[in-house]
């Protein structure tokens, strides 16, 4: 493969780009979904093809196939550089960067795994399903529905450049996945979800804390549990985000505005804050490409401009560090590339887009957080949400809660909507839990620029606030 | 792949992937090749990205009695799509349980017709569509020194898909596509407000104005001021954000699978009045300038025009030919596949249109005493029970309207109410229609949502 690729770089040099970087993915995406304990979906997808970025005068141009004969990779070349030469004389931001000195051979770098999924038939992914669906149903009248998917994600990923690169590595990630909808109160549903993911093999699944039942027991329970849940009040309280939904916020509402594109045009509200104080002392946060292996993050090591993932530092004791680059954006904020430049698949170049993003962990205990928030709202999981990162205001949605009282828990509350702008809220950081959770899947992932779903790592520890907004339904 | 021979090419591509699945052992099968010239121009505060490639491959769906797989695989060479239909063959072969839902593929009908194609988009170089870009995007930019963030993208597309089975479908349909977006953020002191514009058209639009129309209303903004008040108020809703009202408030409760799933607010209303007598809303993939215009449908139904709401009255659900068996009715020609080849047919709807009433937006504007004008975006819509239909929302670009004039911009402020039961809770439909991604809607003036400022 490397062949064809060297071919590319020729073919570009030849017609005059300044560099030229070409990639080859043989990707393979497998679905499985059950529905009401009935087959919805087995879908299998390959995504195998050429992406080639030709630089000429600082300005990029992409181009693609999935055709692999000769002929169609120049064509490839020279539409890259045809659109890169078009673009050349508007530009207005150039991206240029320096040529590496040391450049990297690496073949075939592997995660090693003890059940890789491409090792194992589908019977036995239908029956990780199968348990997690009935651990989570148990045969009661008040759930409606249900849904189970599982989802991996592995293959190849080939890399060269005309600094003399070379690398190859092979990405892989699993996901398993449950969600119940029951009868709330009235006409009310309400659901349970729980699931695991990550960057590991299908012995994930066979883990105490992560297998199908105890996983499908857990949304069983907290379906049941929000049945009685009361709405959630609007205004300001005392807040404690779960590592689930915290870790959303680093990726979502914080992690988003260092993607240094954003900073460039200026897009983001942290621009021109490095070296301020953004959030109280307590506040550090990572983006890291390779996490320990205790964590089920993704592993990512190296980016699709063939940089070193490394351990990014955003913010340390409160206060903004960098951002995350791709080689040009590095150079003209004068940091060093952190290996933060991704392309989900072939068709797409490569932007600044997270690793694995997360808070590093405090000292608290889950007790002691609950103590010392005294009155308030406990928020748990999320569904999602939305963020101008411009602004830097966002919007999450709670799967469940809990109202405090005292520094116990009174009650489950319901929808639970946490919103506000994210500088604000780093401002109210009061404490932080011993225990990090870092979490990446097959399913959800992030979007950004047309790129959707890109595996992503997020984590966080239990994070106390002194103050957050919320709003209720109504 | 070549415009003018482009959907004979992909329909034979189909034919001949079926005659292999038959030969393979595939007791049902059905092929979807597609192929799309993508040429696609940002420009970021002078950062531009650029792309210029065809997004090629096949999906396969192949049965055997009724146990069904499905398998997609980038490119269109013999080699791909054999390969996809021996691994979809494989699927099938190690599945033990049977897709009940499943009896056959689509039927043979006729196809319907094609929309507007316009060889003027196919003929455009890279240079035109990054000048065209280039030219909204002075036009934002230099329309005030607050402007800080312009943006602007013109997408040129050009394509087909085709589709055969073993239900003797095999027909193929060709689309042109010029997608232009512009956005904006304005800032003074601290204060930073955002705004946006876009056409998408078939054939090359008129877009002179669109880059300094969004920096306007970015730049007007900034005077915002808090609204403070709490209570229910009439609101406007401009095309822009109206689209994504009609696509939230139709994607789960007219949808045929939601239907028989019964997740649908409206599955127990059809015949029933759901609005006031002047909305009639209308699922219409047969809409020249429409985007999801085509002769088939992704799993090869016609397309059609599907009355959805006919003064007030709900009319029809929209299906694809799974679930509409299982509805025990006949498919609208409603299968999409989300992600092109790669996804399996879904229920969606292709442009959603709402017949306009006879005033104009001015008109609207002077008709209301007291409310609020919601233009561009809101945060959370996406976020909405789709069950129950109640929504809350974060308005960003709103503005205070008083005896009949828009005063001034306002502060965030947040809007609740149900998506379902405003139907009826329409006070007027505008005559000011506008083409979106999948909506052509005017703007609508609703009464009975909840402000809280």
């Amino acid at each position: 493969m490397f062949d064809l690729l060297r071919n590319a770089l020729d073919k570009g040099e030849k017609l005059g780009a300044d560099y030229i970087e070409a990639r080859f993915d043989d990707l393979q995406l497998r679905t499985l979904v059950k529905e009401n304990q009935k087959i919805k979906e087995t879908n299998l997808n390959r995504r195998r093809g050429i992406g080639i970025v030709a630089y000429y005068q600082g300005v990029p141009g992409y181009s693609y196939t999935a055709s692999l004969d000769k002929k169609a990779v120049k064509e490839c070349v020279t539409n890259a550089l045809g659109i890169a030469k078009a673009s050349s004389s508007i530009a207005m931001i150039k991206l240029d960067f320096d040529r590496r000195e040391k450049t990297t051979k690496v073949h075939d770098l592997k995660l090693p795994v003890k059940k890789h999924p491409n090792d194992f038939e589908l019977d036995y992914k239908f029956d990780l399903l199968n348990r997690i669906e009935v651990a989570a149903i148990e045969d009661v009248d008040w759930i409606k529905s249900s849904r189970a998917y599982y989802g991996e994600f592995y293959g190849s990923k080939y890399f060269m450049n005309t600094d003399g690169d070379e690398i190859s590595w092979d990405p892989i990630v699993i996901d398993l996945r449950v969600s119940v909808t029951a009868q709330g109160t009235g006409d009310s549903l309400v659901r349970g979800v729980n699931g695991k993911g990550g960057s590991k093999g299908l012995e994930l699944f066979d883990k105490k804390d992560s297998n199908p039942e105890y996983l499908g027991k857990k949304a069983h329970e907290w379906a049941n549990e929000q049945r009685e849940a009361k709405a959630a009040p609007a205004g300001k309280f005392r807040a404690l985000c779960d590592n689930q939904l915290s870790g959303v916020l680093a990726h979502e509402s914080f992690g988003h505005c260092t993607e240094a594109d954003f900073i460039l045009t200026n897009s983001s509200s942290l621009k021109g804050r490095v070296d301020q104080k953004i959030g109280t002392d307590i506040v550090n946060i990572l983006d890291e490409g390779t996490p320990d292996k205790q964590y089920n993050g993704y592993w990512l090591p190296y980016d699709d401009e063939g940089t070193q993932t490394d351990k990014t530092v955003l913010v340390e004791n409160g206060i903004l560090k960098g951002y995350l680059h791709n080689r040009a954006s590095a150079k003209m904020l004068d940091q060093s590339p952190t290996g933060n430049a991704r392309a989900i698949t072939y068709r797409f170049n490569p932007i600044q887009r997270m690793k694995n993003t997360y808070f590093a962990p405090g000292d608290l205990t889950e007790e002691e957080a609950i103590e010392q928030l005294k009155d308030g709202i406990y928020a748990l999981q999320t569904s999602g949400g939305q963020v101008d990162p411009s602004v830097g205001t966002f919007l999450f949605k709670a799967v469940r809660g809990y109202w405090i009282e005292n520094g116990e828990i009174k009650y489950p509350i319901k929808d639970v909507t946490i919103k506000g702008d994210i500088l604000s809220l780093l401002q109210n950081v009061e404490g932080l839990t011993k225990d990090l959770e870092i979490s990446s899947g097959y399913f959800g992932g992030c979007g950004k620029g047309g790129q959707y779903p890109l595996p992503c790592g997020l984590g966080a520890p239990k994070i106390l606030f002194a103050e957050a907004t919320f709003g209720g339904e109504q | 792949m070549k415009f003018d021979t482009i959907t004979s090419v992909l329909q034979a591509l189909a034919d001949d992937g079926l005659k292999y699945a038959k030969k393979m052992g595939a007791e049902q099968a059905e092929i979807f090749v597609s192929s799309h010239q993508q040429r696609n121009v940002r420009n970021q505060s002078g950062m531009i990205d650029a792309k210029d490639g065809s997004n090629d491959g096949v999906g396969v769906r192949v049965a055997i009695g009724k146990k069904l797989g499905f398998a997609a695989t980038s490119g269109l060479t013999k080699e791909s799509v054999e390969h996809a239909i021996k691994e979809a063959l494989s699927v099938v072969k190690s599945i033990k349980e049977d897709n009940v839902g499943f009896e056959t593929f689509a039927g043979k009908l006729k196809p319907g017709k094609d929309g507007i194609i316009d060889n003027d988009i196919v003929a455009l170089t890279s240079e035109d569509i990054v000048k065209n870009t280039n030219e909204i995007f002075l036009d934002a930019k230099n329309f005030d020194k607050r402007i800080i963030a312009p943006y602007a993208q013109c997408q040129a597309v050009y394509g087909g898909h085709a589709v055969a089975n073993t239900e003797g479908v095999s027909a193929a349909s060709k689309i042109t596509a010029l997608i232009l977006v512009t956005s904006v953020t304005a800032a003074e002191g601290d204060k930073r407000k955002t705004a946006f514009d876009f056409v998408v058209s078939r054939s090359i639009p008129e877009f002179d104005t669109l880059g300094s129309q969004a920096a306007e209303k970015a730049v007007k903004l900034l005077a915002s001021k808090p609204l403070d008040h709490t209570g229910v108020l009439p609101t406007i809703w401009n095309p822009n954000v109206m689209s994504g009202y009609w696509n939230m408030s139709l994607a789960t409760s007219v949808n045929g699978r939601q239907v028989v799933e019964k997740n649908s607010y409206f599955m127990d209303k059809l015949g029933d009045k759901v609005g006031i007598d002047k909305l009639c809303i209308t699922d219409d993939g047969q809409l020249p300038e429409g985007l999801d215009t085509s002769t088939i449908d992704e799993e090869g139904v016609p397309r059609q025009t599907t009355p959805i709401v006919d003064k007030g009255v709900l009319q029809s659900f929209l299906y694809d030919t799974y679930y509409g068996r299982l509805g025990k009715v006949e498919s609208t020609g409603n299968a999409s596949r989300g992600q092109g080849y790669e996804s399996t047919p879904n229920i969606s709807a292709t442009t959603i249109v709402i017949t306009p009433g006879t005033k104009d937006f001015d008109k609207l504007i002077s008709g209301i005493d007291k409310g609020i004008y919601v233009m561009d975006n809101v945060m959370g819509l996406g976020h909405s029970n789709l069950i129950s239909g109640d929504f809350s929302v974060v308005a960003n670009s709103a503005y205070y309207i008083e005896k009949g004039e828009i005063k001034y911009p306002l502060d965030s402020i947040t809007i609740a109410g149900n998506l379902y039961k405003s139907f009826k809770g329409i006070l007027e439909i505008g005559s000011d229609s506008k083409l979106l991604q999948n909506v052509k809607t005017p703007s609508v003036v609703f009464d009975g949502f909840t402000i809280v400022g």
